[in-house]
């Protein structure tokens, strides 16, 4: 009989939290597809150019760290306004050398080394945002391919007085080398496209993701910098910023090239992590979000949405545990019990942030013809994410209980070898070459199989 | 998609191979919204008032097409049907008849049970291995089997026939065929109004005739095999392969809708 009650409790517990994320995420998704959005702030004028500090930290990243460098000595933004600061976080590979050898050849971009201190990525951005001159500071992960206009697009919302951070939009390359970073590519135009562009259009909070993006120096000192203490500095910091009546833009056009992870277990330690740090946020951050002045209701409600959205996964075990207790039970037959279990079934089934309607009209609007076609195979990475996600707050919680700290910070395996060939995770087969070279010296990339 | 990009002349500086690093930067495109006119509203409204309507009026003819067409299959199958209960749904919906098949009991036969319990794990453990993304959903169903073969070690009486589930799952399905109107108004409608309303009618058509050869494959299960795989059938072939035509219909009216916004020029 207690058995039974608890099964019935947990039952509804996921029944009710999984509809009202279901709600939320078709409003956006309705939002998303009728509303138009805001103006982009690059049609404004006379806007002067801030000095701007970019920040790219790197932890071992000697296959990726040329890249980005080169883009972004490439960019359009005015040189004496600008200064690049490359942090070598910790790195035991060549990425020091590479960081040395840009730094010598051009004057905007600077070389911190760090060999002792905090590992981890809040700490190297504490570290090089002491050195940092620029009324704005911008930061890009190693793996990103920043366009030449990216840095004004992402600087340009600052003309406004209000706005504390901005973010852009990251959109994978690298969808055409397995299953599971095409659905992953999927899940990031639902989550830009749709999500963070719908909480913008609707007045909520888009959140910083912590690359592609900027924060104000000002506004970054107001909250006391960076909390090197969370997993994801990212989102304790839009909080954080929300909370001392700064604003967020996000800017779609803003888009960013990088590399989702193409493995399972790559794309486990990284979801991992997100749950991680978004439910340390959680409990930090609830109570001042509840107690403040500066958030309307609405806007409240959708942070907190936000921060517990990793504890669905959890929450929709014990749900679907509850309903297998309930299945063998004789009430069963009495109480339509599964059928109401259709809520909660047709919410997270295709994806952990994005719902399958989201993954939709992101593949509508970004014109994903074939691609979307790949939407029933996320039942795939909706098992695998919620099996990963659960496992992480096992830990985390395990972790407060007792008292251990939580998982340590864990770097994404990067995939891209600058055209080096790569083994794929059978041996058999090598990884398509992005572009070829002419007898002119031109460069021809083709996107095929996109 | 193809982008050409003059090669920079300069040496390539450390971590470079000198092939261009940067393979592609194509330009924003994106739809900025798609309108949302009282026309398409009105008319997800009808085909969804409709659709319902017609479930709802005609659900006793549905229940009965439906337990024609199960019948059909178990007996292709081979399966002695030994006659026809009736099982109530919700109140005010016509009782659903239900087929009464001669279920296997694995309660005394422990031999039997552990080599179907055998055979059903190296089949899931094969796929786990081979198959990397496919692993939650394997665990999942590995959960189910052990938790089955719980139920029948250790609470037989928990056991039940083809006529309770067929109540149980025609419970569902009504469930799902009232809905499934609303979704597919909700999704497909909007999206691609004439197209939509087809659809919508088609998906709903289609989910009538899988419910029934789903329904006829667990029948089959519960006469073999007892109870064993039953919670494999329910909760994998129940309301979760639901989800999954939806989903296959909504992406194919997404297709559809992105390929006549953007033509030739979608990815």
């Amino acid at each position: 009989m207690i058995l039974l009650f608890i099964a019935k409790f947990f039952l509804g517990l996921a029944i009710v939290v999984l509809t009202l994320y279901a709600i939320r995420h078709y409003v956006f998704a309705l939002c998303r597809l009728a509303l138009r959005r805001p103006r982009d702030f690059m049609e404004l004028t006379g806007f002067a150019l801030p000095r701007t500090s970019v920040l790219v930290p790197m932890h071992n990243e000697e296959a990726v760290a040329a890249d980005i460098l080169q883009a972004l000595v490439e960019c359009d933004y005015d040189r004496t306004r600008l200064e690049v600061l490359a942090i070598d976080d910790n790195s035991e590979d060549r990425t020091g050398a590479i960081i040395d050898d840009y730094a010598a050849r051009f004057s905007i971009v600077k070389a911190i080394h760090r060999h002792e201190g905090a590992g981890g990525k809040a700490a190297a951005l504490l570290e090089a945002t002491r050195q940092a001159t620029g009324e704005v500071l911008l930061l890009f992960d190693a793996d990103y391919f920043p366009g030449p206009s990216m840095v004004k697009q992402l600087v340009a919302p600052f003309c406004d007085p209000q706005v504390g951070a901005v973010m852009g939009r990251v959109v994978p390359h690298n969808t055409d080398k397995t299953l599971l970073a095409a659905l992953l590519g999927l899940e990031r135009a639902a989550g830009y496209q749709v999500g963070q562009q719908a909480r913008y259009n609707l007045g909520l909070t888009p959140q910083f993701g912590g690359t592609v993006g900027g924060v104000r120096t000002s506004a970054l000192a107001s909250v006391d910098g960076w909390n090197t203490d969370s997993l994801t500095e990212d989102t304790d910091l839009t909080f954080r910023l929300v909370l001392h009546g700064w604003k967020v833009a996000y800017v779609n056009r803003a888009e960013c090239y990088e590399e989702v992870p193409e493995s399972w277990p790559a794309r486990e330690t990284q979801i991992a992590r997100w749950a991680t740090g978004h439910t340390d946020c959680l409990h930090r951050l609830w109570p001042s979000l509840l107690r403040s002045r500066s958030l309307s209701f609405t806007e409240k409600v959708d942070a907190l949405f936000v921060l517990a959205c990793y504890l669905t996964a959890p929450v929709l075990i014990l749900g679907w545990l509850a309903s297998l207790v309930l299945f063998f039970s004789p009430q069963m037959h009495s109480v339509p019990i599964l059928s109401i279990a259709l809520m909660f079934v047709g919410y997270q089934i295709f994806g952990n942030q994005a719902t399958f309607f989201e993954l939709g009209i992101a593949a509508l609007l970004d014109g994903m013809n074939r691609r979307v076609l790949l939407m029933p195979c996320n039942l795939f990475n909706f098992f695998a994410s919620t099996s990963a996600i659960s496992k992480a707050l096992v830990r985390f919680y395990l972790g407060k209980v007792w008292g251990s700290g939580g998982p340590p910070w864990a770097k994404t395996r990067r995939f891209r070898t600058n055209g080096k060939e790569r083994p794929f995770a059978n041996g058999s087969h090598t990884a398509p070459k992005l572009f070829s070279q002419g007898t002119n010296g031109i460069y021809t990339y083709s996107r095929s199989g996109d | 998609m193809v982008v050409r990009i003059v090669r920079n002349s300069t040496t390539p500086p450390a971590g470079r191979s000198g092939t261009m690093r940067r393979p592609f930067i194509y330009p924003h495109r994106s739809i900025r919204s798609v309108r949302i006119t009282p026309g398409r509203i009105f008319l997800a409204a009808v085909t969804a008032i409709l659709l319902t309507v017609l479930v709802a009026t005609e659900q006793g003819r549905l229940v009965d097409g439906h337990n024609w067409l199960t019948r059909a299959i178990v007996e292709l199958a081979g399966v002695p049907v030994v006659g026809v209960a009736t099982a109530p749904l919700f109140p005010g919906l016509e009782p659903t008849p239900a087929l009464v098949v001669s279920a296997s009991r694995l309660d005394g036969k422990p031999f039997e049970l552990l080599i179907l319990f055998a055979v059903g794990m190296l089949v899931l453990f094969e796929i786990h291995r081979r198959v990397p993304l496919a692993r939650g959903f394997v665990v999942f169903l590995m959960i189910l089997l052990l938790v089955a073969t719980g139920v029948v070690v250790f609470h037989p009486s928990s056991q039940f026939g083809s006529v309770e589930f067929t109540q149980i799952w025609m419970r569902g399905e009504m469930l799902v065929w009232l809905l499934l109107p609303w979704f597919s108004a909700a999704m497909f409608v909007l999206i691609h109004p004439l197209f939509g309303a087809a659809w919508a009618l088609a998906t709903q058509v289609y989910g009538f005739l899988w419910s029934a050869v789903r329904l006829a494959f667990s029948i089959c299960l519960i006469h073999y095999s007892g109870i064993l795989f039953v919670p494999l059938a329910w909760f994998a072939l129940g309301l979760l392969a639901d989800m999954v035509y939806l989903v296959v219909s909504y992406s194919i009216a997404v297709e559809w809708a992105s390929r006549r916004a953007w033509g030739r020029r979608g990815k």
